[in-house]
């Protein structure tokens, strides 16, 4: 190559080492031509170390000991694994680490040789914040399914505590009438009429018991930044903001306090906010969907609202949106808002909901910047 | 260290501890901590604390415990819990049983400082008035027995001539006397002598450390 | 003697105001009582409650403490101006919450399901002091 095109070789140097990527150009059989500066970076190697020798010493096995075997068959068959497309591999580093990149290959014929063009793009960057992010997401539902047990259960102590006390006094006023109504009553009776208070009570501390034991799903809190936990949020909404179009834009004061919080259970807020933002803006066909979330200070508490251009919430189920099992969505349980209200809660804090103006809803957090627990 | 008007604060979480100690600090208010109730039970007792903070579930010693045992030992200050795991039955007997409140974590800076100073103003009250009664019985205690007598018919709205005639001594005796009393009780008054007469009378044997706070209820 | 009672219990062992939202608790809870001599009479707010202090020397009043539309604190103060003892039952309110009425100058605060026998006691005691 350098023999054929000498006069260019400098030109040629520096657009290959101005790339962001590694290149690497091999002959037919593997010998490295080329090892860029992006590739010396990537890999470790400086150029000398590598320039001359198999291109196999940059791959983990299997790759390594097939590759002789796919140039080969490539050369003969003209039946391609990589060369004329790309795909995911790993690379190995000087240090011995293996790395996902993404590779694709060229092929390239100067004066009867041929030559195979690499582009590599280290993918270890992303594969971590894809690891992050769905740690994540876990983490979230993981939270998300704790405390959908605890309002079930708190719901369903409410439901079924009435009836109990209920049993209960009716079971005592059924004894005590027949035994002013000096019927003879059977110890037996009488104990069956105590069992059934006993019992209607043990319901209830069982269900009390279950609820304290979601509620003591551990709460971990320490001091945060609240634009650092908005930011991971949007993370996770990456992919949906792509696919509808739907804006979201942050607007922060600078030099906004830290907040006493536990970190996961303020994104679960946020990514209910979020996610109800989107589908209402989805539900309503809105084409220009826009969600804004501002963080702003006041004497004593952070205020992080989330507002939406989603079409409204009608003013009659304004009060109602906060309770539990209250739902306008079809598949939805009616918990997620009910459950944020808890967690603001136990932040020492509050959630509402306005209506700053026609088809638009705001849900505000309020978040004290003064708070012990 | 003297812990005269600290409030004492028993937590095993340090976090927390901390975090009340420099919020009562900030306000003002000096503290004492406790990382546990047996720490504070191995300490000489010390009864000059205005007010305790006190954790429930601590390991050892809980503080359910040391608060039965405070009440029972008539502790001169007011008691609050803070808990992270309040129930209402534990609550309700708590203030039942004497605690002057019940906080659930998490609670914010101004309802716990609020709390608070309401029940130093509690106990500081409560020492005064018990801090006058004791000196006042000092002043009567220094009273002779006629002198006493005297005391009783004055406040009793008799006349220098009538307490000379139930007492049999001459009115120019009862005079000195009178002059005497006034004088031994610090009283400006004869209605201030009458006051304090009724204060001796509610606490004939002057042992006001049962402290009621208007809250307690049995 | 009080209770210009009407059931056939013979001597009243005095009067009650019950406010329970739930139909079937209230039911439950009036049979009981009445079965142990109480007259019971049930408010289902606030008006009625004020009404019946008025008009009739109540014993105790015994509260839910979460009734939607009547707060409780309203119910107590409305109560201890006739001096009248409140009880308040419940679960479904915050531990602060209990200890803020019990602090107001409520008598108990049963969490629910309770202990009749616990409501029972209270009530004798009140009557015999009323009796006394």
């Amino acid at each position: 190559m350098k023999s054929t095109q000498p006069e260019n070789s400098g030109f040629f140097e520096t657009l290959l080492d101005s790339a962001v990527d590694a290149i690497i150009i091999i002959d037919q059989e593997g010998t490295v031509q080329r090892f860029n500066s992006s590739a010396q970076l990537m890999f470790g190697y400086s150029a000398a170390e590598v320039v001359q020798k198999n291109i196999r010493m940059l791959m983990p096995e299997p790759a390594r000991s097939r590759h002789d075997g796919y140039l080969a068959r490539y050369s003969e068959t003209g039946k391609a694994a990589i060369i004329g497309k790309g795909r995911d591999e790993h690379g190995l580093r000087k240090s011995g680490e293996i790395f996902p990149m993404r590779l694709s290959v060229g092929e390239s014929r100067q004066g009867g040789e041929v030559y195979y063009v690499g582009i590599i793009h280290d993918l270890s960057q992303q594969r971590e914040t894809e690891t992050k992010l769905k740690e994540l997401e876990m983490q979230l539902v993981h939270a998300d399914r704790l405390l959908t047990l605890g309002e079930l259960t708190a719901g369903i102590a409410h439901e079924i505590n009435q009836p109990l006390t209920a049993i209960a006094a009716y079971a005592d006023a059924a004894l005590h009438l027949a035994e002013k109504a000096s019927v003879t009553i059977d110890p037996a009776v009488r104990d069956i009429c105590g069992r059934i208070g006993e019992q209607s009570r043990r319901a209830a501390a069982v269900v009390t018991r279950l609820r304290m034991l979601a509620r003591s799903g551990s709460s971990k809190k320490a001091d945060y930044n609240m634009i650092h936990i908005i930011r991971n949020v949007l993370l996770l909404f990456d992919f949906e903001m792509k696919k509808t179009g739907i804006a979201i834009r942050i607007f922060a004061a600078a030099d906004l306090p830290d907040v006493f919080v536990d970190e996961i259970q303020i994104q679960q807020i946020l990514v209910n906010l979020v996610k109800n933002s989107m589908d209402a803006i989805l539900e309503c066909g809105q084409k220009n969907g826009q969600i804004d979330i501002r963080v702003e200070q006041t004497p004593g508490e952070l205020l992080v609202s989330v507002q939406d251009n989603g079409g409204g919430v009608p003013l009659h189920s304004l009060p109602r949106l906060f309770e539990p099992f209250y739902t306008s969505k079809p598949q939805g349980v009616g918990l997620g808002l009910s459950i944020c209200t808890n967690i603001a809660n136990a932040h020492g804090g509050t959630l509402i909901c306005v209506s700053p103006q026609p088809g638009a809803t705001c849900f505000i957090l309020k978040l004290p910047l003064s708070f012990i627990g | 260290m003297s812990t005269e008007n600290q409030v004492c604060i028993i937590d095993d979480d340090e976090a927390i501890r901390e975090a009340l100690k420099l919020l009562l600090f900030a306000s003002g208010i000096p503290c004492t901590v406790f990382a546990s109730a047996d720490q504070f039970l191995a300490n000489e007792r010390d009864e000059g604390f205005t007010c305790m903070l006190l954790d429930i579930r601590m390991p050892g010693t809980d503080g359910l415990s040391l608060f039965h045992k405070l009440i029972r030992e008539k502790a001169p200050y007011p008691i609050i819990f803070i808990t992270g795991h309040g129930d209402i039955p534990l609550a309700v007997d708590a203030i039942k049983q004497g605690a002057f409140d019940f906080l659930t974590k998490p609670f914010q800076h101004g309802e716990l400082l609020g709390k608070v100073k309401a029940a130093i103003g509690v106990c500081r009250r409560e020492r005064k008035k018990l801090q006058n009664l004791h000196e006042l019985k000092h002043c009567y205690n220094t009273c002779t027995p006629r002198e006493r007598d005297v005391m009783k018919l004055l406040v009793e709205g008799l006349p220098n001539k009538g307490i000379a005639q139930t007492l049999a001594i001459s009115p120019r005796t009862v005079e000195i006397h009178r002059a005497h009393v006034m004088e031994k009780m610090a009283a400006e008054s004869l209605p201030d002598l009458v006051r304090m007469a009724e204060l001796l009378s509610n606490f004939p044997d002057g042992n006001a450390a049962q402290t009621e706070y208007p809250e307690a209820r049995d | 003697m009080r209770g210009t009672s009407k059931t056939n219990e013979g001597s009243a062992a005095g009067s009650l105001v019950l406010i329970e939202p739930d139909g079937n608790v209230l039911d439950a809870l009036k049979k009981l009582l009445q079965g142990f001599g109480w007259v019971v009479e049930s408010s289902p707010g606030l008006d009625r409650l004020r009404q019946l202090l008025a008009k009739q020397e109540v014993t105790a009043v015994i509260s839910e403490a979460s009734v939607p539309g009547c707060a409780a604190a309203e119910i107590l103060s409305s109560c201890s101006t006739q001096h009248v003892p409140v009880i308040f039952t419940g679960h479904d309110v915050s531990p602060q919450a209990a200890v803020d009425l019990m602090q107001k100058g409520a008598l108990d605060f049963l969490e629910k399901p309770f202990a009749h026998k616990r409501l029972l006691d209270l009530l004798n005691r009140l009557g015999n002091r009323h009796n006394e």
